[in-house]
């Protein structure tokens, strides 16, 4: 009969390395910063209305609440893991769509208000894209309208 | 040419700053979860950001390293 390990928790334990280096095109640092004033951002979403709850509230979530395992940048800033993806304007969300379809056929308008918690970052570069922070209920509560991507 | 890659559910995954690079990352991608093929893709996008082209699926970039 074999020996039950003394330690089970340290037999479970996964060894990490002790230093990483940063990938290419990953920024040495990510700034967040909360939503003081009113800002308008867009997402694309398979949603066909805005009352369409359940569908928007699918397409308002992140990576980590739908069970996807950290990939890449996640696994670097895991806050991007818990983020949603979202455009600063309607052309570019609407890029992203005629791109990947899969991403969904509508956009919806988001009137991010203050005083939700809803946190966005600030990009070095500034690029188009937007990763936010909110409960997906809350950014509900800020879906303005949804178009047709085309 | 920048790429973003994306998850089936529009969220950021990676950023690539060329054709390899992007096929290179979706690649790996696939090897670590062969089943999330046709759930991640590399967009390209503008200098600031913008997709402005057809998305890489990551089964596409498998077959693409296969066939070579």
């Amino acid at each position: 009969m074999p020996k039950e390990d003394p330690h089970p928790i340290r037999a479970a334990t996964v060894v990490s390395p002790t230093w990483i280096e940063l990938p290419a095109h990953v920024p040495a640092e990510l700034v967040v910063e909360p939503v003081l004033k009113p800002r308008m951002l867009f997402r694309v979403t398979f949603a066909a209305s805005r009352h369409d709850r359940e569908a928007l509230l699918h397409s308002l979530t992140s990576n980590y609440e739908l069970q996807q395992r950290p990939r890449k940048i996640e696994r670097i800033y895991s806050v991007l893991h818990f983020a949603i993806s979202t455009w600063t304007s309607e052309d570019a969300a609407r890029a992203n769509a005629l791109a990947w379809p899969k991403n969904g056929d509508h956009i919806a308008r988001l009137h991010l208000l203050p005083s939700l918690g809803i946190c966005m970052n600030r990009p070095q570069n500034g690029s188009e894209h937007r990763s936010i922070w909110a409960a997906p209920d809350q950014v509900l509560q800020c879906v303005a309208d949804v178009r047709k991507s085309k | 040419m920048t790429y973003g890659i994306f998850s089936s559910a529009g969220n950021l995954i990676a950023w690539c700053d060329s054709h390899d690079a992007a096929l290179k990352t979706l690649r790996d991608l696939v090897e670590e979860e062969p089943e999330a093929a046709d759930d991640v893709a590399a967009i390209p996008v503008t200098e600031t950001g913008r997709p402005c082209g057809e998305a890489i699926l990551g089964s596409t970039a498998v077959e693409h390293a296969t066939a070579a």
